[in-house]
């Protein structure tokens, strides 16, 4: 009894256990299930709605219609500001410039007559293209901005360097420049100058020298045919005192007659100007070296490299061929930016420089001794070349910026508008609640008429 | 993408609600009834919806009872009940509005009246039915019953069988009876007389409710066991171009506590 009485409580604890359990489970499943269900339907209403809304070129244009007004307003907009913009960056902008021509052809002596005539070469001959090319690469390197930078000069006239430091670098020209040498430069120069002017008075000296040796000589013959008295030849001694011209002078005098002395003279004042040339050459040469090594020689580079190109027309690219009047000029372009006083004074320089630049380094052909080069242009003063470059630019500018501002603009209003998931096409009711339509209603608004005083009762 | 969405969503509502408050501003309710002056296209819109209506709602003794509810406020269904209502009654058919939107009910403006005493001073046992009941002056054969008093518990009225036993009262004497009832998304009370109507239409405006909110409406209706009889679409713009009103914007939630109506009776009116 008592066995089956714990069985029966224990089986209806089971079960009580088991139907708690699955009527729980009944209970969650079942609001699961619809809550999934309805979930699940409105999920798929929603793609449902999302696949069947087509897009089509009308509606896009209808889309951009409605927001007109704005779009034009943003095309304006972004149009004054691409303007704008472009006034603000270029109102300073001037390039001032012009283009200087060189012809270059070679010369001939005539050997017979010992004239000097020029070539008929530049007309019925030209260089080839190789020749030019290497003349042009030559005229944009490096090596002959430097010139420019230098103005060509083989070396500095005295006090050019002198006083580095208190000259402008505009008025120098010479940004950086070491001036170490400048001493040594000074000095070779100075002695140079003290030789030639040796020269002169030490032919004088000479002169006068030789006009009292003849009196010794006379002299001497005389106390000769008298007789000998070293008193006698120390009082005449004493007469013409021992400089060092004067040794010098005697002792080349008995071997090499007249003028020898004053020829020693010059010759040596030469060699101590030749000394001193090179002396100065030297120092100049490190004084370059030390000054290409720094930052302001490469900023004067680019400054000059980049106001001045070199060209020649390339008519006829056959190397053969010769017949091309064309490829013996040359063009500078100068182009300066807002500097018009840096550009006066490059075309100067330039001018000067390049003739005899492309003379001292250009091919002779053969048959020919020398290159002759000339300016052939004359109305070349610096001018600006972009007249009216800001208003250009202004526009370009305007147009890219309202095209820029409209186009982003546009695919806002399309973004905005497609994202707008609002009721447009009333026949989805149908096709996707499976619902039908009882009646549309038009807009009552447009019916009404205008502003009235809104006087409705009120409690 | 969805941000976006959700962004643009809620600019939109506010803007059009703007619109529609700006609207009514400007214009009283009375002009939004049909009279000769109408339209065409608005007068018939308005006979074909009743005629689809007619066809729709099973045919039984007595009146039909159809239920007009939205999914949001503002999508124009106090204007197409009365509306609809006007029109059955041009076609001599007697019909009774009744302003089930007890919380914010806008029928009486329609009539340029005071919304009390109304419904829910009937199902509170304050007015008779007689005294709710009023006589449209723009037809003879439409009557009115306006929202009445506000109440703190206008679902529990709604479901009560007073309102029952109204509907089947209603239901004797008139053919239509067209009830306007809150939006069903945002409060419950519409659902209270889903089961008690002969039919259920959603109202839903062009170009403002979302298909989302119709399908959540629709599917909230087919829970609550309402004949859900179709949509109408209101407010369709035309193939011209439209012109939203931009200016300023006021804070009005579509959250979940919404308090659709207020607790002063001053500012339903």
């Amino acid at each position: 009894m008592r066995i089956a009485c714990t069985r029966s409580f224990l089986f209806f604890v089971f079960c009580k256990k088991t139907l708690y359990r699955y009527g729980n489970t009944c209970y969650n499943i079942d609001i699961t299930k619809i809550n999934n269900a309805r979930m699940r339907e409105e999920a798929r209403m929603e793609e449902k709605i999302q696949i069947d809304d087509g897009f089509n070129l009308v509606d896009l244009i209808k889309i951009l219609l409605n927001k007109i007004k704005i779009l034009i307003l943003v095309v304006l907009i972004g149009g004054l500001a691409g303007a704008g913009f472009a006034v603000w960056r270029t109102v300073d902008v001037n390039y001032y410039g012009t283009t200087v021509e060189f012809y270059i052809n070679p010369e001939s002596r005539d050997s017979l007559d010992g004239t000097e005539n020029v070539s008929q070469y530049g007309i019925y001959g030209a260089y080839s293209v190789p020749v030019m090319d290497a003349m042009v690469r030559l005229l944009n390197s490096d090596a002959f901005t430097e010139q420019l930078i230098l103005k060509g000069a083989p070396l500095p006239e005295k006090g050019a360097w002198v006083n580095a430091g208190n000259k402008t670098e505009a008025a120098l020209g010479l940004d950086g420049l070491i001036d170490t040498a400048q001493a040594a430069i000074d000095n070779a120069t100075a002695k140079a100058a003290e030789a030639a002017a040796k020269r002169e008075t030490a032919e004088e000296d000479l002169t006068s020298l030789q006009q009292e040796w003849k009196k010794f000589i006379v002299d001497y013959e005389e106390y000769k045919n008298i007789s000998y008295s070293f008193e006698a030849y120390q009082s005449i001694c004493a007469k013409y005192p021992a400089t060092p011209a004067l040794s010098e002078a005697y002792a080349n005098y008995e071997g090499d007659g007249e003028g020898t002395g004053s020829k020693a003279l010059s010759l040596a004042a030469q060699e101590a100007a030749k000394t001193a040339n090179a002396t100065a050459q030297t120092q100049r040469e490190e004084a370059l070296n030390a000054w290409s090594k720094t930052a302001k020689y490469k900023q004067q580079l680019a400054k000059y490299s980049s106001a001045v190109s070199f060209s020649y027309l390339k008519e006829g690219e056959t190397t053969t061929e010769s017949n091309n009047l064309a490829r013996s000029f040359v063009y500078v372009k100068i182009s300066v930016l807002n500097q018009e006083e840096f550009a006066k004074e490059l075309l100067e320089t330039i001018k000067i420089v390049v003739p005899q630049y492309i003379e001292e380094r250009m091919v002779v052909p053969t048959g020919y001794d020398s290159t002759n080069c000339q300016r052939i242009t004359r109305s070349d003063d610096i001018a600006m070349t972009n007249p009216g470059y800001t208003t250009k630019q202004a526009i370009i500018y305007g147009l890219a910026g309202a095209a820029f501002a409209g186009l982003i603009a546009c695919i806002i209003v399309i973004i905005a508008d497609r994202s707008n998931k609002c009721l447009r096409n009333y026949e989805v009711i149908p096709r996707n609640f499976n619902v039908p339509i009882l009646g549309v209603i038009p807009t009552i608004e447009e019916a009404l008429p205008a502003d009235t005083k809104n006087t409705e009762v009120k409690a | 993408m969805k941000l976006f969405s959700r962004i643009s969503r809620r600019m939109h509502q506010k803007r059009v609600i703007k619109a529609a408050e700006k609207a009514r501003q400007s214009h009283r309710r009375t002009e939004y009834l049909l009279n000769d002056s109408s339209p065409f296209s608005l007068t018939e819109a308005f006979r074909n919806l009743k005629a689809a209506i007619s066809v729709s709602v099973p045919r039984r003794e007595g009146g039909v009872a159809l239920m007009l509810t939205s999914g949001y406020p503002e999508d124009g269904k106090t204007t197409v009940a009365v509306n609809l209502a006007l029109s059955f009654a041009l076609s001599s058919a007697k019909v009774i509005v009744v302003d089930a939107d007890i919380r914010k009910g806008r029928v009486a403006k329609y009539f340029n009246q005071k919304p009390v005493p109304g419904l829910s001073n009937y199902l509170s046992g304050q007015n008779t039915l007689e005294e709710v009941v009023r006589q449209s002056v723009e037809n003879e054969n439409l009557s009115y019953i306006t929202c009445g008093t506000h109440s703190p518990k206008p679902y529990e009225l709604l479901e009560s069988e007073a309102m029952k036993k109204l509907l089947s009262d209603l239901k004797q004497t008139y053919d239509y009876v067209v009830i306007d009832t809150p939006p069903v998304l945002l409060v419950s009370d519409a659902l209270a007389l889903a089961t008690v109507t002969d039919g259920a239409a959603l109202v839903c405006r062009h170009e403002v409710s979302f298909v989302s909110d119709i399908s959540r409406a629709l599917n909230t209706l087919s829970f609550a066991k309402a004949n859900v009889l179709g949509v109408i679409v209101n407010d369709y713009k035309t193939m011209k171009m439209r012109d939203y009103n931009y200016k300023g914007y006021k804070k009005y939630y579509y959250k979940s506590d919404y308090s659709y109506g207020s607790t002063d009776p001053k500012e339903n009116e």
